[in-house]
């Protein structure tokens, strides 16, 4: 009877299913080599950082990106993700060289495919997608903006750090402690098509 | 189901209901209150001049109009119009809200009215000095903002009545605003060389030799000072800038530049800053406990003659919270003159008032500042908080409020200024008394050595008279008994036993 139990709220703590992501979606690098930004080697989780070159958020989080791509580099892999489709290429290379971006792995998400992939509507947003496909973590980096305008003179939550730690060590990764805050990604039919 | 839809397509199409679109409702909303900033070569990080500019961050726009983060403007609606006011109505944030819920349409993209025109350059024309940084100053990709203090030699031929100043920052993207000042006594030229790295952390004199020459703030327009007031700007004067930094994820060097402008004509009267509490609560005894939440200290100045004030701004640190100032006339009517209730150190504003107003003798003026030096204030260098008090380090705090007037025709200057420094005695002498008074008690001697080892930085234990806080300075003299320029134990227990006989 306890087994039974166990197994009803099992079954129902689980009704709403985690998403699952197509993890072959390939998509070329900044040099045209393509790339599997959702599907890492071996079992390591894929964690993709989305931003757009000119929101003043996700430019000032940047440095905390790369520290984050290095302190878990060989563990995780890391794939920048510009999500502004009309985004000319020589205004994203001046913000890679800008932003000291060159050791990140960047993609050009166009056609909003990595975007629609993970449902991603912010930006700076992460993402940590485990190696089945699994979105483990969607959320802030961060508690470094709470609220616009406002951002912490010290963060104090690390988001995006805790739940990487506890995917690393098998455990399910906490949720955000706050909303993410910064610029929202339209939707594809918000740009003018040129 | 359908019947509802036909039913608000038809109300929809209905006249009088005209759709909300961006050439006839929101290109005038942002070109004249948001272009000014969002457009190259200004503080903004993206433009605003087009309809495909608007349309993809139509929600964020929605968003920080709503909560008024943007434009950025932190005095509440007080009894009197500041020039350069950037605040929206609640109909324009409704019509941007309206707009992008109806999917941002964009009209007749042939009757868009015309960009407004921005001057390109010096926006008060051509200074007649022009003066720069003397070398750039490198600001890092990221960490804690950064204040810094520059000394900009003017070699000027005489003395100067100086009109206006302009700023032009060298890396917009991380100069959020600028006090200027002026040093004749050598300290900022003294401090720059001591410090190895271009500029120095901070001016510690005020007082004689050095003025407050008002202020820059990221998207502020210079402005004259009004009617024919200018500075007095002495022959030996050095500028003094304190630039506060924001890094922006990327690094910057910048070289700012400044142009003055001079004018031949002395002003009809000098005018004075009315500074509540005064010397920015240096003598209010500042000591904010960790964690508290809404710390306060108030001040009140009653004007000794009827004045003109034309403008008026507030200082804090980190953890100011809320600063404002009123003025109660002898009718008894209380007039809001600035109101800051979220204060942000980040956008230290010179508020000018469009018209003189006038405040007859006998005006009361109040000012409160209020800290929030709880973990929640997002502005808090410290976490977990600790305790705070007054000091010139943007770690330590400082508050006060100022009202800039000139004495009404016919009122003498010398009337306020001496009834101000009256004020400013007094408000020495209370906290003094109030220090004294805590100290008291069967906890008296405990407190007071707990004081004695806390200010004793060179533990020879005594407070000397480098060790000795800012209100306990006047009477320091008084208390050293044996003269060694030194206080020990037994002199601070004898001075607040004398005080205690006083009160
Ligand atoms: C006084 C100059 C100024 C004016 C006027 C101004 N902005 Fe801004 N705006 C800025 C600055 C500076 C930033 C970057 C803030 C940062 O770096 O955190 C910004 C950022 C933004 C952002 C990005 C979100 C954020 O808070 O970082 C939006 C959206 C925005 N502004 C919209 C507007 C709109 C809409 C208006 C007019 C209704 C406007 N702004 C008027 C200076 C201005």
């Amino acid at each position: 009877m306890k087994t039974a139990l166990l197994i009803l709220t099992l079954l129902t703590a689980s009704t709403k299913p985690a998403r699952v992501a197509d993890t072959s979606l390939a998509l070329p690098n900044l040099n045209g080599h393509a790339l599997t930004p959702l599907h890492a080697k071996g079992k390591q989780p894929a964690v993709l950082f989305f931003i757009t070159h000119d929101c003043p958020v996700a430019n000032k989080m940047i440095p905390e990106m790369r520290r984050i791509a290095k302190g878990f580099s060989g563990k995780a892999q890391f794939t920048l993700v510009y999500a502004e489709p009309e985004l000319h290429p020589k205004v994203l290379a001046k913000h890679q060289t800008d932003f000291s971006l060159a050791q990140i792995n960047s993609v050009h998400d166009r056609k909003h495919q990595l975007v629609r992939a993970v449902g991603a509507t912010v930006t700076p947003e992460a993402v940590v997608v485990l190696a089945n496909g699994v979105i483990a973590y969607r959320g802030r980096i961060n508690n470094f903006y709470e609220d616009f305008g406002k951002p912490r003179r010290v963060v104090t939550q690390h988001d995006l750090r805790d739940a990487l730690k506890a995917v690393l060590a098998g455990q399910p990764a906490p949720k955000p402690r706050g909303d993410c805050i910064g610029c929202f990604i339209p939707k594809l039919s918000g740009y003018k098509s040129k | 189901m359908k019947k509802v839809i036909l039913i608000t397509t038809l109300l929809a199409a209905l006249p009088g209901r005209a759709e909300v679109t961006f050439t006839k409702d929101v290109a005038p909303i942002i070109f004249n209150h948001c272009a000014g900033c969002h457009r190259p070569g200004e503080a903004a990080p993206f433009a605003l001049l087009n309809y495909n500019d608007v349309r993809k961050r139509a929600r964020l726009i929605v968003r920080v109009t709503k909560d008024r983060v943007m434009p950025p403007w932190h005095a509440e609606k007080g009894s009197f119009v500041f020039h350069g006011d950037r605040r929206l109505t609640e109909k324009q944030i409704d019509t941007l809200a309206q707009w992008t819920q109806a999917g941002a349409p964009e009209g007749d993209p042939a009757k868009l009215l015309a960009l407004p025109k921005f001057t390109a350059g010096w926006q008060l024309g051509k200074p007649d000095l022009i003066v720069k940084m003397t070398e750039p100053f490198p600001v890092p990709a990221e960490g804690r903002d950064i204040y810094r203090g520059f000394v900009v030699p003017l070699n000027l031929p005489k003395d100067k009545w100086l009109k206006a100043i302009e700023f032009r920052p060298g890396a917009r993207s991380v100069v959020h605003h600028c006090l200027f000042s002026y040093d004749t006594t050598g300290e900022a030229r003294r401090m720059d060389r001591a410090d190895r790295q271009p500029g120095f952390r901070r001016m510690r004199r005020q007082g004689r030799g050095v003025g407050s020459l008002g202020g820059w703030a990221v998207g502020g327009q210079p402005r004259e000072l009004p009617d024919d007031l200018a500075w007095h700007l002495p022959k030996t004067a050095d500028l003094v800038l304190s630039i506060h930094y924001h890094p922006s994820g990327k690094p910057e060097r910048d070289q700012s530049s400044i142009g003055l402008y001079f004018t031949d004509q002395p002003p009809r009267t000098a005018f004075a800053g009315v500074q509540l509490p005064p010397a920015f609560g240096a003598l209010s005894g500042v000591d904010i406990p960790a964690g508290n939440k809404a710390y306060k200290v108030t001040d009140s100045f009653t004007l000794p003659i009827a004045v003109e004030a034309f403008a008026i701004s507030a200082h804090a640190h980190y953890l100011g919270k809320h600063l404002q100032m009123t003025a109660t006339l002898p009718t008894g009517k209380q007039l809001n003159l600035l109101d800051i209730p979220d204060w942000d150190f980040s956008w230290q504003e010179q508020y000018q008032f469009k018209d003189f107003i006038k405040l007859p003798k006998g005006t009361r003026l109040d000012s409160m500042v209020v800290w929030d030096n709880s973990e929640a204030n997002p502005n808090n260098p410290t976490v977990p908080p600790v305790r705070v008090r007054w000091g010139v380090e943007s770690k330590d705090e400082m508050g006060s409020l100022t009202l800039l007037c000139r004495p009404a025709p016919g009122e003498r200057y010398a009337t306020l200024t001496t009834a101000y420094a009256r004020h400013f005695t007094e408000v020495r002498t209370r906290t003094t008394r109030e220090m004294a008074a805590r100290v008291q008690g069967t906890n008296g001697d405990r407190i007071l050595d707990a004081f004695l080892r806390r200010n004793d930085r060179n533990r020879n234990g005594k407070i000397d008279l480098s060790e000795a806080p800012r209100w306990l300075k006047p009477s320091f003299d008084r208390a050293d008994t044996n003269n060694d320029n030194a206080l020990d134990a037994a002199e601070l227990r004898a001075a607040r036993d004398r005080l205690k006989l006083n009160r």
